[in-house]
């Protein structure tokens, strides 16, 4: 998963490893499927996050302050989760697609960036064969169903009046009701939550 | 029944699956602990987080076709 070590530098900064390549390659790849969307904020906001990543500096060794930053963890949780209601409130009563929504989300996408950006230890563990496994294995799947979903949209602009199938026609009839709504709203931002409180050592 | 309901209900139990099987293999992993492995590094960490704040952008705020 971590691809191949690479040189570190005196300062303890290290180059991009085969693994981290990877991971840009799909946010590039996701980037041109949304210039093809002709979704050119999506597209932007996959691009730059792409740039961020890329250009950051990487580190292989702990530096001071380090441990500092990690005693902030827990206050930055408390921030999470009060942010986190806000926005589930704010979210239940916003109109999809309006303008309101897009800023409510937009700021949850600044405010997961900011929590998730600072390094956190360097030295994470190594892969144990079995979390190898298991994380290729969900890669394999995850892949499929977004070749699924590529298919059905290149299906979408080849054949319009033919049916489609993505995910968005499964999705979007549950979102069209409050229940619905409140369901997908609780659950995202669920694992959103989930999401941000991991990797940490 | 639609074909994106099997397709996606198919992706999600081969997910569960996987996760069993492995665990019967006798590793002592889990969901969280692959999640814990994926997230500790931060190139992973804000990939995995800016392709979950999409989908719901997609889903709840963005300009649809």
């Amino acid at each position: 998963m971590t691809g191949s070590h690479a040189a570190v530098s005196a300062s303890g900064s290290r180059r991009m490893r085969l693994g981290d390549t990877a991971w840009l390659g799909v946010l590039v790849i996701v980037a041109v499927v949304q210039l093809v969307r002709a979704q050119w904020l999506d597209a932007a906001v996959f691009f730059a996050v792409a740039s961020l990543v890329a250009f950051a500096p990487r580190r292989n060794q702990s530096q001071p302050g380090d441990e500092a930053r990690a005693a902030q963890w827990p206050l930055r949780r408390r921030l999470v989760a009060v942010l986190g209601v806000i926005f589930l409130l704010a979210a239940l009563v916003a109109p999809r697609h309006s303008l309101l929504m897009q800023l409510l989300i937009g700021a949850v996408g600044l405010a997961v960036l900011t929590l998730a950006w600072p390094q956190r230890t360097p030295d994470a563990p190594t892969w144990s064969p079995g979390l190898r496994r298991l994380g290729w294995a969900w890669g394999s799947v995850i892949v499929i169903g977004c070749l699924w979903e590529l298919g059905q949209f290149i299906a979408g602009l080849l054949h319009p009046d033919a049916p489609s199938f993505a995910l968005s026609d499964l999705v979007n009839p549950l979102l069209d009701h409050w229940p619905g709504l409140a369901g997908f709203v609780v659950a995202w931002g669920g694992v959103l939550a989930y999401l941000l409180r991991r990797g940490h050592s | 029944m639609t074909l994106s309901t099997i397709v996606f209900a198919a992706l999600a139990l081969l997910l569960l699956a996987v996760t069993f099987l492995e665990r019967r293999l006798g590793s002592a992993v889990t969901v969280t602990g692959l999640f814990d492995q994926l997230m500790a590094d931060r190139t992973r960490r804000i990939s995995v987080l800016v392709l979950w704040w999409w989908l719901g952008w997609h889903f709840l705020a963005g300009v649809t076709l």
